[in-house]
């Protein structure tokens, strides 16, 4: 088993009624998972404000995964489309930022799914792992300073 | 006793908060006789040994505007810190990073490019650029070098107060000094504008619908918004939900939606998701599908939610080009 | 529960347990029983509940008094859900003797396609349903209720009502038209004249001109409800086009006169030799002899030309003048070759008279194929039995004559058909050059008619349409004359008889609202709308046996002759044909109930009822569904009649069940051996994975069943004996010791393929003995799987509805499975019973006391706790831009106008938290879930 892999780090939002039930039902099954993920839970999808998911970039994440009630469940009617119409804007503004569309991750997730939430996991895992680290913090700093390059006129 | 010394300086801008000075109109005489401006380099000649020769702290307060992105307006402003009693960052450029701030979306190598290479009207087959120390006339000059990441003020000094807009506008920009010289100051870092957002004054609110429902965004580079209907419910992304009011409304009054310029009110920590959050939830699509073409109908989302403020985002520039 | 023979382990009667609670329950004062209903929306919160219910239309009033006398008389059966499908029931039924509240009801399905594509909606299932029941005479009374004409239309009728059969998706469709025929002719056989309807009349006179089927209609229509009519016919015999135009061969004149005569019964008075315009009667005559309104029906008279070259040569005759000839003057002037140009109903007639005045051969001239005539089909078999040719896709372009000035050719274009055109029909379309000549000397033309409007044009308040017909509103009737509506084929153009009834109908309904309130728009709003119940559209019956139509006899003795050709069904074919008849509606609607009910609690037009109740708790407690066996097929349910599901036996071991309690086979003989399969569907990956926990104890209450009534010797295959319950190992000791043979090992299959000589005529059950390591192949005659227990089909709509979770495929989920496992996520909501997971009726009813309990905190509490997650909107931020609004589906956000500023409503706030991750200005904030907090949280989480 290779020791030196890459380990991304996911921070995961997920709503009460279903995703982290669903969560909660895959540790109570014991399906295993990768550990990358740590959650917060929120009382619905439409309380993930796209401000956490930069504050998360921000701070270090390698990918951030909103996790709710499948369309038409939500326990509040329609909190989950909102979510749903967040996203893809959200994901948009992340590329102009540098940050692939493919480190947020918005899944539907039912009480009744922990193999569903344990197999999310593993994918985005898989997927963060292929995309390799972000550091987003680290490299703009790296950056920051850059200055235009002495370059001799071609004379 | 001597009256109070004023500093004004400018960096990263495009001289429309210089303009602003001269916007004052008559209420300019009275700022003049009740200050002593030592610095304005867009009037005056003060040299940098000038101000050099101050003692710290002697300048009772020195108004900068415009964002820092190169390596002299840093010494500069870095001096000024030093030789002033207060500091306070001028105009949306200094807030917040302003339109300069932009070229944070992409990179300092791009826009060379761009600048020197590739714009149509270019004709540079040698691929000639500035250089930090070019010789002419045989005499070795040393200028300045652009930064790749540009800056708001408070990010390379300590800041004592904001005065917000693109430009501030003259009623503010009194308020401000005639609070300066009364010594009736605010908290420290406060930004001189009101805390609510510019739908409170915005006369087109009361237009707005309660469910409002976007189904589709438009432009105003490609279409003309009604002048008496709120913009957002017209489809225009309009940034006034997301930006502190005391402007005057001076946009909307000229048919354009507000674009942001004096930055977020204090509850929200960033201004474009804020913004961003608040329009996409009021979408009307059903599905994914939908939810991808409506997000797509929103062009250039970082430019038009951070206009005036990619450098004081959470993410601040691009990793784009690493 | 109701459905069981007895509980176990004790062994009770079921019924005797359950009934006395259901009675209680039915007669408690606070109780208020919702049968048939279901929940369709739920909103409010714990405590302030607001449901939505439909009560579903039973059709039948609450003055009803269970005699079941309607069930007497009811002809429609359906397999009884409650015996399993092991019995029928009618389709006015109660559900089980001992149903609480012990009423009937009638299961209508929808509107079935047969009666909604009838353009004068005839009840067919109706009466193809009483003729099933041998009940001929109100068979006849349900068509008669909408068409004087059952002997007629059951002759020439185009039926439509047969293409949209759902039988015919199965097999072949019932034979509708037939059927129909065969009552109006038992009632002539049986020498009865039907009694007209009894009517009062209003004093008010409408003339009808035209007796044809559209002006025959209207007149039986407005004398049914009281108006003086009197109908002006221009020819010297009634019936227009049914007369004029179908020839005996296939409408003999006594029934036609029979019909019309019993129409005339009915108090209508008719003119003869009356024609409309100023050689007969005019307008201003009908007015100013007191006719209060005029139907014009005067149908098509005139033959449409080709407009080719030739076509005034002798010889070359409209078909209408043609077949009036035969029909009325039995003489018509008919050549030696005749050929007929046309597709339609028209074409064939004159065709196949043409062959009974003279002709020697007859050639049908049609420019499409066969597949594109719109004549009856089986009037073109018959023509063509007859020996008339057929030649297609050629389309006449010059008549051609010979030396004495007589036809002698038609010269045809030859055609290939091309696309679609709007009838939906491929359009012909000429092939260049090529053409064919058909030798002919008498050349009749039958491709389309029009009415004779020339003189009413004269009057300025007729107009005519583009198609050269009469212009009349399509709604109301009316032409521009006040008080003259019009109707039949003058305005709609050529068409059928039963379609002409159709708008003779609306026409006569126009009228009499024209004369009694005048709300002409209730002829827009409502007449053609269609009603609220679906249409029986796409119905299929999976299993359903295949059953021939039954073939229409032809007379023998016709020949070619004016003798009618088709025969009416013997009294056998008819029933059996009639039986064919999928009742898809499920009550045929034919309403011989409603006579037969003293009390006059029927009501077939009864609607669903939708009321919204307040509740401050809710109890779900809809149990399970069995486990379909059919999914498995290698256990042979569904395909060998033995096999039985546990539910099934449970109905047969009951007295008062389809076999009054006796253990039999399908063929009625005691088992000598029976197999009782554990675990069918259950703990099985494929199907469902649970445990369902009741199966082996009921498997053993079976097995006990079985010895005890029949002595048979009984095999129980099952992978583990789970007896965890109070008395339940005891109850398995006992069966050990009662001689039950326990092979452990779940049964592979169910076979009927006998390997030995003791297997012959048995069903083989194959399994693996896992405690002697052997397999074993066990004869016997019955085999009784023991299904899991399932959720619902339709749970996770209700889940939806009632915002709850489910888990374990739809089980409901409750909100902790040990600390709170009757509460639901949903504050207010419990659980009880089976639809929470498979259980017992001990842990049920523990469950529903339990729920019920917990609704009773809440009432005797009298308020309710939120948690502390509510969001609030902080006045000093808020700057009014009203976004959040419709972020909230609970209407919890007001817009304050006098501050102009949005405040949440504490009570009404549910704390989900969107309306503040969509405030764009930081103003709103959720306690417990704050911005700062969840930050802290990200940080946490990352460092």
């Amino acid at each position: 088993m290779a020791t030196d892999q890459f380990e991304p780090r996911i921070v995961g939002f997920l709503c009460r009624w279903c995703s982290y039930t669903g969560a909660d039902l895959a540790g109570t099954s014991r399906i295993q998972y990768p550990p990358n993920m740590t959650p917060i839970r929120v009382m619905c999808s439409g309380r993930v404000d796209p401000t956490f998911v930069v504050q998360a970039f921000a701070e270090g994440a390698d990918g951030v995964m909103i996790a709710g009630c499948h369309p038409g469940d939500c326990h509040y009617d329609v909190g989950n489309y909102r979510a749903m119409r967040r996203v893809p804007m959200l994901k948009n503004l992340l590329e102009q930022f540098g940050i692939s569309p493919e480190r947020l991750m918005l899944t539907w997730v039912s009480a009744s799914e922990g193999r569903k939430f344990a197999a999310d996991v593993v994918t985005f895992t898989e997927t963060l792992r292929r995309l390799g680290p972000l550091n987003f913090a680290g490299e703009t700093k790296a950056t920051d300073e850059l200055n235009l390059k002495e370059t001799a006129p071609a004379v | 006793m001597a009256k109070p010394k004023v500093a004004f300086y400018w960096c990263a801008s495009c001289g429309g908060c210089e303009e602003a000075v001269v916007d004052l109109a008559e209420d300019i005489l009275k700022v003049v006789e009740a200050v002593d401006i030592v610095l304005w380099p867009v009037a005056l000649d003060f040299k940098l040994k000038d101000v050099e020769a101050m003692a710290d702290g002697e300048i009772a307060v020195s108004f900068i505007n415009g964002a820092v992105r190169l390596s002299e307006q840093e010494e500069w402003v870095q001096l000024l810190r030093r030789k002033s009693g207060l500091v306070v960052a001028f105009g949306s450029c200094s807030h917040l990073g302003g339109i300069p701030g932009l070229a944070n979306l992409t990179t300092i190598e791009e826009i060379m490019a761009n600048k020197y290479d590739r714009a149509p009207t270019i004709d540079n087959p040698d691929g000639t650029r500035p250089l930090p120390r070019p010789v002419v006339d045989g005499y070795e000059l040393e200028l300045p070098t652009p930064w790749n990441t540009v800056k708001r003020l408070d990010e390379v000094i300590e800041v004592d107060y904001y005065l917000p807009g693109c430009a501030p506008p003259p009623e503010l920009i009194m308020t401000a000094v005639q609070a300066i010289l009364a010594g009736e100051l605010p908290p420290k870092g406060s930004v001189i504008s009101p805390e609510k957002t510019l739908c409170e004054s915005c006369p087109l609110n009361e237009s707005k619908p309660d469910e409002l429902v976007i189904t589709e965004f438009k432009r105003v580079a490609t279409s003309q918004p009604k002048p008496d209907e709120c913009y957002l419910a017209q489809g225009f992304v309009c940034m006034g939900p997301a930006t502190r009011s005391g402007c005057g409304e001076r946009c909307i009054h000229g048919n354009m939606p507000c674009r942001g310029c004096f930055g977020p009110p204090p509850g929200a920590r960033d201004q474009g998701t804020k913004l961003l959050s608040a329009i996409a939830s009021a979408g009307a699509a059903e599905n994914k599908d939908e939810a991808d073409l409506f997000a797509k109908g929103f062009v250039d989302p970082a430019g038009t939610l951070y206009r005036f403020s990619v450098p004081s985002s959470i993410l601040k520039r691009t990793l784009k080009g690493k | 529960m109701a459905m069981f023979d007895k509980t176990f382990p004790t062994l009770d009667c079921a019924a005797c347990i359950l009934t006395p609670k259901m009675v209680q329950v039915g007669q408690h004062p606070n109780i208020k029983l919702m049968t048939l209903s279901e929940v369709e929306a739920l909103s409010g919160y714990v405590g302030n509940f607001k449901v939505q219910v439909r009560q579903h239309a039973r059709y039948i009033t609450a003055d009803c008094t269970g005699c079941g006398e309607c069930v007497e008389v009811c002809p429609c059966e359906h397999p009884s859900e409650f015996e399993q499908g092991m019995n029928q029931r009618r389709a006015v039924y109660r559900a089980f003797p001992q149903a609480v509240p012990n009423w009937y009801s009638i299961e209508k399905r929808g509107v079935p396609m047969c009666e909604d594509t009838c353009p004068i909606h005839t009840r067919t299932q109706g009466y193809v349903n009483l003729i099933a029941h041998g009940d001929y005479a109100n068979a006849l009374k349900v068509i008669r209720d909408v068409n004087p004409f059952p002997a007629t239309l059951g002759r020439v009728c185009h039926h439509p009502c047969e293409s949209e059969c759902q039988r015919g998706f199965h097999d072949e469709p019932v034979a509708i038209c037939a059927l129909k025929r065969f009552v109006a002719d038992w009632e002539d056989e049986q020498g009865l004249a039907p009694e007209p309807f009894k009517t009062k009349p209003n004093g008010k006179k409408v003339a009808v001109i035209g007796s044809g089927p559209a002006g025959l209609t209207a007149a039986y229509d407005l004398a049914r409800k009281g108006y003086g009519v009197t109908i002006f016919e221009k020819y010297d015999k009634p019936g227009g086009l049914m007369r004029t135009g179908i020839p005996a061969f296939r409408l003999p004149r006594d029934v036609l006169d029979r019909e019309i005569n019993w129409i005339l019964d009915h108090g209508v008075e008719l003119k003869l030799n009356s024609p409309l315009g100023d050689v007969g009667v005019t307008l201003d005559d009908l007015e100013s002899k007191g006719y209060d309104a005029t139907i014009l029906a005067l149908g098509t008279t005139k033959g449409k030309a080709l407009g080719i070259e030739g076509e005034e040569l002798p010889g070359v005759v409209n078909c209408l003048e043609y077949l009036r000839n035969a029909n009325l003057r039995d003489e018509v002037e008919t050549g030696k070759r005749v050929s007929v140009v046309g597709g339609g109903n028209a074409a064939i007639d004159s065709a196949r008279t043409a062959l009974r005045y003279g002709a020697e051969e007859v050639t049908i001239i049609y420019r499409r194929t066969r597949d594109e005539m719109p004549a009856i089909g089986a009037e073109i078999i018959a023509a063509e039995h007859e020996g008339v040719k057929m030649h297609f896709l050629v389309n006449p372009v010059e008549m051609m004559d010979g030396v004495d000035g007589q036809l002698t050719k038609v010269r045809c274009q030859k055609m290939r058909l091309g696309e679609p055109d709007e009838s939906g029909r491929r359009r012909p379309v000429p092939i260049e050059g090529e053409f064919i000549e058909v030798e002919t000397d008498q050349c009749i033309l039958a491709i389309s008619q029009l009415p004779d409007l020339d003189f009413l044009v004269k009057d300025e308040d007729f107009d005519l349409t583009k198609w050269a017909t009469l212009k009349a509103d399509p709604h109301t009737c009316e032409t521009g004359h006040a008080g003259v509506f019009a109707c039949g084929d003058a305005v709609t153009g050529p068409s059928t008889v039963v379609e002409a009834m159709a708008s003779g109908r609306q026409a006569a309904t126009a009228v009499d609202i024209f004369l009694t309130d005048g709300d002409m728009d209730y002829m827009r709003r409502e007449y053609h709308r269609p009603t609220d119940l679906p249409k029986m559209d796409n119905v299929r019956q999976p299993g359903l046996p295949t059953v021939k139509r039954e073939e229409i006899p032809l007379n023998p003795d016709a020949g070619i002759t004016l003798k009618e050709v088709e025969l009416a069904f013997t009294e056998e074919q008819a029933v059996a044909e009639a039986k064919r008849c999928l009742v898809c509606a499920g009550c045929s609607d034919c309403r011989v109930c409603v006579d037969a009910c003293d009390k006059g609690a029927i009501d077939h037009l009864m609607q669903d009822e939708v009321s919204e109740i307040d509740v401050g708790a809710i109890i779900v407690a809809t149990g399970f569904e069995l486990f379909d066996s059919r999914e498995m097929p290698r256990y042979g349910y569904g395909r060998y009649d033995n096999v039985l599901s546990s539910l099934e036996f449970e109905r047969m071991c009951h007295a008062s069940g389809p076999t009054e309690g006796k253990i039999i086979t399908k063929d009625g003989r005691a088992p000598e051996a029976v197999a009782i399969l554990h675990c069918v569907g259950s703990r099985d990956e494929n199907h469902l994975e649970h445990c369902s926990r009741v199966c082996c104890m009921y498997s053993l209450k079976f097995a006990h069943l079985v010895l005890d009534h029949t002595g048979a010797e009984v095999y129980n295959f099952y992978i583990d004996m789970r007896a965890f319950g109070k008395g339940y190992e005891e109850f398995y000791k006992r069966l050990l010791n009662e001689g039950v043979h326990f092979i452990r090992g779940k049964a592979a299959e169910v076979t009927n393929v006998a390997e030995l000589p003791e297997e012959e005529g048995k069903l083989i059950v194959i399994g693996e003995d896992t405690l002697l390591g052997m397999n074993r192949r066990v004869p016997v005659d019955m085999v009784i799987l023991s299904g899991g227990l399932k959720p619902r089909a339709d749970a996770d709509e209700l889940a939806r509805r009632l915002h709850l979770s489910c888990m374990q495929g739809d089980f409901f989920l409750e909100k902790h499975p040990k600390l709170a496992p009757v509460d639901t996520a949903t504050d207010g909501i419990f659980l009880a019973g089976a639809c929470q997971g498979a259980k017992d009726i001990p842990d049920s009813v523990a469950q529903g006391a339990a729920a019920a309990a917990g609704a009773l905190v809440l009432v005797d509490r009298g308020k309710v706790v939120l948690e502390p997650i509510t969001s609030s909107i902080d006045d000093e931020v808020c700057s009014g831009c009203k976004l959040c609004l419709q972020n909230c589906p609970y209407d919890a956000i007001e817009f304050d106008t006098e501050k102009k500023i949005s405040k949440i409503v504490e009570e009404l706030c549910k704390g989900c938290g969107t309306c503040v991750a969509g405030c764009p200005s930081g103003a709103a904030t959720q306690q417990g879930f704050e911005d700062d907090q969840i930050f802290a949280e990200i940080t946490g989480n990352l460092s």
